[in-house]
């Protein structure tokens, strides 16, 4: 009963203070608002500003939702008032102007430099190969390389009906068209949703994050909208934090315009702001520059000296060659061969005549060092006029009173000599190859002593009989191939060796010696053995048949057919006829 | 610039996705419709005040052993059955769909007999045609061989969405 009494009297304290809350603040609170909307003024204006630095501070979103009233108002005012604007900026412009060409001219000359750089460089050219070989253009594979991720494109998205809100971009070619984009996104989320719903809970399945190999889809779903965006590289968390942040936010701004869409999305241009907020990007650190690889560089260091060790030896080589080669020059000397042996060497094969400058002596006077060249040599006689011309000194260099004049190449000989020394000169001329001696080139000499005490001695007539013997001995008659007929040349060259002979009888004679010659037949090769004998004898007694005829008795001649004459140098010259001419004491 | 969601609907073979194929602007190809049942245009339609851009989800061919995906005419505005009138059945599954679509949504439709430029052959009399009828705000003759009656069916849902 007691707690009845209680409970009745609490219940109309309530009562009462339910009602004296009524009189002094008025029916729901009326009194107090009214006095505060009197005030209302006063009391905001006092705060106002702290108000707006404190929620800024606090989550910035102040700045968002006043930048499109301002952005409004601006343009309006200057879509009124134009004119007073273009009078306000009119003096503003000139400066504006040439700052902005400045900056772009700047910027102009940035942007090359870096393309340049990038264009020229191995890294660029590296790029270039690569951004080819995969299929992408250049810039973009030189963003992928360059940002370690970066958000391209982001979709704001109405839940409900899988429209496109706002969408923003870099302004890369990669943009899509948004619009058709974000209503297949929703279906693709409504597909997943729908085929992997496990039925064990009424929670709706959503995408969350869609990967391929270049990019990220990352979706972020609210209750009335969702926010997509399209990611190149690694996308780490803080994306998909700010995603949500801006989500949110986005759902706290635009709750109403939400709930009430009706495909109009104008009301959601000023969302941008937010939007941006998401495009985030990160540019991938350099690498570490100062580490370097000592060992390759030292490596490539090593091979680069070898290099140019081989290359200083084989110039050295190279010159010492063209030095060498000029042993062809040589009066006598004949190259065969040249080239290098080893690293430094040079192998020399050459032909020399015995009577020139040995390969020794050349090397040390052109200043060659000998160790530095391998050289074989094999003799030969040279025709060369400056060897001949040596030889031809070196003879008279035996009769020191005879002196030599070069007309080109024909020597003409002067100075004084016995008759002796004229003969023996004219028998050593006469026998050296190549100077083909004539005797009126011994007609300037001047001879000393007499004509008579000449004729007496007996070892001048002697000299004098050798050296006509010589000549004879020097004869030789031509025959064709297979013949033995004797031509008229062949002929008129006997008619000159019998009166040679003759004229040796008579000096012969006088000596008391007796003279003969000997008829010599040969052949080439060519036919049998025994047909070739019997040519060279033919042959051989043909001259002697003409001798005859011309005169020189039968009992001083004798023919002989040697057959063939086998040496390979000899050839055509092989059909002939020689003589010799024999002396014997007691004639 | 007002945006519109609105679903292609229809039996299978009716040819709704060569009815707008001509019609519409669309990036995604047809294989999406066999992936994942759907795919989507979009139509930029002028009426007498505005542009409307129709967003066309061209929802894969319906049977009657095939599951309905309600989920795709979430926020739809309207929706459009197609039907092929040298096929009775096409109407009947037609019919099946209008029924499913009203469960789930309370959006205008409008119905599209397609293949006009073929003799009708189907065996549904006028009397039970305009009873049918009654069940959509509009119906359009179509083909999608000449395009008749395409863009008067676009320009039509675009005004009524408008209205």
């Amino acid at each position: 009963m007691a707690d009845l009494n209680e409970q009745s009297s609490s219940n109309s304290d309530t009562a009462q203070m339910r009602q004296i809350r009524q009189l002094v603040l008025g029916e729901d609170g009326l009194h107090v608002r009214q006095t505060l909307k009197d005030n209302a003024r006063e009391l905001v204006g006092e705060v106002f500003t702290e108000a707006l630095h404190d929620r800024e501070t606090q989550d910035g979103s102040v700045n968002k939702v006043l930048l499109p009233i301002v952005e409004k108002s601006v343009e309006k005012s200057i879509a009124t008032n134009s004119d007073r604007f273009v009078s306000y900026l009119y003096p503003l412009i000139g400066s504006l102007v040439r700052k902005s060409v400045t900056a772009f001219i700047t910027e102009l000359l940035e942007k090359t430099n870096t393309l340049i750089e990038n264009s020229l460089t191995i890294k660029g050219l590296t790029w270039r190969f690569k951004a080819w070989q995969s299929g992408v253009t250049f810039s973009q594979y030189a963003a992928s390389q360059t940002f370690a991720f970066r958000v391209e494109q982001v979709f704001l998205i109405h839940r409900e009906t899988g429209l496109l809100l706002n969408s923003v971009s870099l302004g890369l070619e990669l943009e899509a068209d948004a619009d058709m984009v974000s209503s297949m996104l929703t279906a693709i989320n409504d597909f997943v949703s729908d085929s992997f719903n496990t039925n064990t809970g009424k929670v709706e399945q959503n995408l969350d994050v869609v990967r391929t190999d270049d990019f990220t889809l990352l979706l972020k779903k609210g209750p009335k909208a969702s926010v997509v965006a399209a990611i190149t590289g690694n996308m780490p968390q803080g994306v998909a934090n700010q995603l949500q942040t801006t989500l949110e936010e986005i759902h706290k701004l635009y709750d109403k315009e939400l709930d009430k869409f009706d495909g109009d999305s104008i009301p959601f241009n000023n969302s941008e702001h937010q939007l941006r907020d998401c495009l985030m990007t990160v540019l991938k650190p350099e690498h570490d520059s100062s580490k370097k690889p000592w060992m390759a560089w030292t490596v490539v260091l090593l091979i680069l000296l070898g290099c140019g060790f081989l290359l200083v030896k084989r110039w050295n080589s190279h010159e010492l060659m063209n030095q060498v080669r000029l042993i062809d020059n040589a009066p006598g000397i004949l190259l065969t061969s040249i080239e290098t042996s080893g690293l430094e060497q040079i192998q020399l094969e050459v032909l020399r005549d015995p009577a020139s400058v040995s390969i020794q002596e050349w090397l040390e006077l052109n200043g060659i060092d000998s160790n530095l060249v391998i050289f074989k040599e094999r003799a030969y006689l040279s025709l060369d006029p400056l060897l001949i011309k040596h030889k031809t000194e070196k003879i008279i260099a035996d009769y020191p009173n005879v002196k030599v004049d070069w007309v080109g190449d024909f020597p003409k000989f002067s100075g004084n000599v016995t008759n002796l020394d004229k003969l023996l000169l004219q028998g050593e001329l006469t026998k050296l190859i190549g100077l083909n001696f004539q005797t009126n080139w011994l007609d300037d000499l001047i001879i000393e002593g007499t004509e008579s005490t000449a004729s007496d001695d007996p070892e001048l007539v002697r000299a004098i009989l050798d050296l006509n013997i010589a000549k004879i001995d020097r004869v030789s008659i031509a025959f064709e191939a297979g013949q033995s007929d004797l031509s008229e040349q062949a002929i008129e060259k006997l008619i000159s060796v019998k009166q040679q002979f003759n004229n040796l009888i008579e000096v012969a004679e006088q000596q008391e010696l007796s003279l003969g010659l000997i008829i010599m037949g040969a052949s080439d090769t060519v036919g049998t053995v025994s047909f070739n004998k019997i040519l060279s004898q033919k042959r051989a007694d043909n001259v002697k048949l003409k001798l005859q005829e011309l005169g020189i008795a039968d009992s001083r001649l004798n023919a002989i057919g040697l057959g063939v004459i086998e040496l390979e140098t000899a050839k055509d010259a092989a059909r002939k006829v020689m003589f010799n001419v024999v002396y014997f004491e007691g004639g | 610039m007002i945006q519109k969601k609105i679903c292609l609907l229809g039996a299978t073979g009716v040819g709704k996705t060569s009815l707008v194929k001509q019609y519409v602007e669309g990036i995604f190809s047809e294989k999406y419709l066999t992936s994942i049942g759907v795919k989507i245009d979009k139509k930029q339609v002028e009426t007498e005040n505005q542009t409307v851009q129709l967003m066309i989800w061209d929802i894969e061919g319906i049977d009657r052993y095939c599951g309905f995906q309600a989920k795709y005419l979430r926020g739809a505005s309207a929706f459009i059955i197609v039907t092929d009138h040298t096929r009775s059945q096409s109407l009947v599954e037609g019919l099946d769909i209008l029924k499913m679509v009203k469960e789930v949504a309370d959006i205008p439709g409008v119905l599209a007999v397609n293949k006009v430029d073929l003799p009708a052959s189907w065996h549904w009399s006028e009397t039970e045609l305009a009873e049918i009828k009654q069940g959509f705000v509009q119906f359009f003759n179509t083909s999608a061989k000449t395009g008749d009656g395409v863009e008067p069916m676009f320009t039509h849902i675009a005004k009524v969405l408008t209205a």
